[in-house]
Parts: structure tokens; C-alpha cells; sequence
């Protein structure tokens, strides 16, 4: 009724031009089987190179267990001599300390028998400063 | 059951492996007083209770103090303790290897 005198906001002449409003989901990438497959196929690289590692670290480790069975002779006389020297030692300050003591035989066995006893550590370090004893005990342990 | 030997019976080894450290041991390590304890097992074996109190003492005793070292202990105690009463009235000076400032090698 009021015509077309009004001024109003309309399209341009020829409408607007087109522009795409569909749904855009392209297909891209690789599928979920070749995905899988890749994961699975680095993971069994994986474990092959682990696997020949530890063949290889075997072999280290039987190769220095040789080494060890080599030199044991020498290390096993090595302690024997040691332990022989503390206990002479040990002995012959047991005699300057006890010779006033009545009633005591130095380098008394304490067994019945006279067959060679391996010594205790306490006895090979009982003149010495309780540190040693200890670094003797617990030298090699990481937990305390 | 002493006379019902139940586990050679239907040969099991329920805890003979564990009965005695002169046995069979895993990795063929030998107890620290195998030999004490086989001396006595074999002087104390199939004379009986009583008889073995009195003929195996000494093996016992051996046994005893190797695992329990109480002899072993007692005379390293009186060692010190008299070597510290020493040191006290100033008679004994420990020598050098024995005072943790001595030349160790090898």
C-alpha cells in the first residue's frame, strides 16, 4: 500500500553469486590398515634390533665371564696371601696385648677340631678401626 | 612318620631338600658349615638320641660355634677390650697398619 517509494536494502541486480555450502569431508591420508600396518612394522624393526642387541651384549657378557674365570686364580691367591698377613698380624699383636691376661693361649682355635676355618670378617678386622670393618661389610651395597 | 617314610613313598621331596645344609643345595654352593655339620651327622648317625649327646659332643659344640660364633665373638671382645685398656694407661700403641693410616698393598 505504501508502493515501492521506501528505500530498502535488496540484493544486488543478477542475485549474488554462487558459493559452495555442502558439506566438504575429503578423503585424505592413509587408511586405517596401512596405519596399523606401519605402527606394526616399526614396532617389529623394533624388536629385531633389540633382539640381535641382546644376542650381541650375550656374547659380551659370556666373553667377560671368561675373563673372570682367567684371572681367578690370581685374584683367588691374591685374597689367600691377604687374608694370611691379617691374620698374622692379628696374631702377633694378640700376643703383646694378652700377655698379662692370666689364663690366656694366644691363637687359641676356638673349634675342637684343627682344620683351617675360613675367617670371619670380624676377625680379620678386629684391630682396626670400625670404619674398615664397615667399608668391608657394606662397601659394595647401593641401598642402606 | 619315622617308620612310614611317606615321601619315598610316593616320591615327593616335599622339605627333605630343606632339612640339612650338608643336603643338596641349589647352584651347588656349599653351606658356610658343611663340614662341621656333616662331622656330626656322621658320628651322631644310628647310635641314637642319648648316645649321641654324650659321644658327639665335641663335634656339636663345633657345629654350634661355627654357626653362631659366640666363642669366636666373646674372645674377640676381650681382645679389644683389653687392648683398649691398654691404650688407656698408654702401655701399647697400635702399629701403623692397624690405625686406618697405613700403606695397604696389595
Amino acid at each position: 500500500m505504501a508502493g515501492s517509494k521506501v528505500k530498502q536494502d535488496m540484493p544486488p541486480p543478477g542475485g549474488y553469486a554462487a558459493f559452495d555450502y555442502k558439506r566438504n569431508l575429503p578423503k585424505r591420508g592413509l587408511s586405517g590398515y596401512s596405519m596399523f600396518g606401519i605402527g606394526i612394522g616399526i614396532m617389529v624393526f623394533g624388536y629385531w634390533r633389540l633382539f640381535s642387541w641382546n644376542r650381541e651384549r650375550r656374547r659380551l657378557q659370556i666373553e667377560e665371564l671368561e675373563a673372570r674365570i682367567a684371572l681367578m686364580p690370581l685374584l683367588q691367591a691374591e685374597h689367600d696371601r691377604r687374608t694370611l698377613r691379617m691374620l698374622r698380624e692379628n696374631l702377633e699383636e694378640e700376643a703383646i696385648i694378652m700377655k698379662d691376661v692370666p689364663g690366656w693361649k694366644v691363637g687359641e682355635s676356638v673349634f675342637h677340631t684343627d682344620r683351617w676355618t675360613t675367617p670371619l670378617t670380624e676377625e680379620l678386622f678386629n684391630l682396626r678401626p670400625r670404619e674398615e670393618l664397615l667399608h668391608k661389610r657394606f662397601g659394595f651395597m647401593w641401598y642402606v | 612318620m619315622p617308620f612310614v617314610d611317606i615321601q619315598s613313598r610316593l616320591g615327593i621331596n616335599v622339605d627333605r631338600w630343606i632339612l640339612l645344609q650338608s643336603g643338596e643345595q641349589p647352584n651347588k654352593r656349599p653351606a658356610r658349615c658343611h663340614a662341621f655339620e656333616k662331622e656330626w651327622v656322621e658320628c651322631s648317625h644310628g647310635i641314637g638320641q642319648t648316645r649321641a649327646k654324650k659321644e658327639c659332643q665335641q663335634e656339636f659344640e663345633d657345629f654350634y660355634e661355627c654357626m653362631h660364633r659366640q666363642k669366636t665373638h666373646r674372645r674377640l671382645y676381650a681382645i679389644r677390650q683389653q687392648r683398649d685398656k691398654m691404650i688407656k694407661e698408654g702401655t701399647y700403641t697400635p702399629p701403623v697398619h692397624h690405625t686406618g693410616k697405613g700403606d695397604e698393598d696389595p
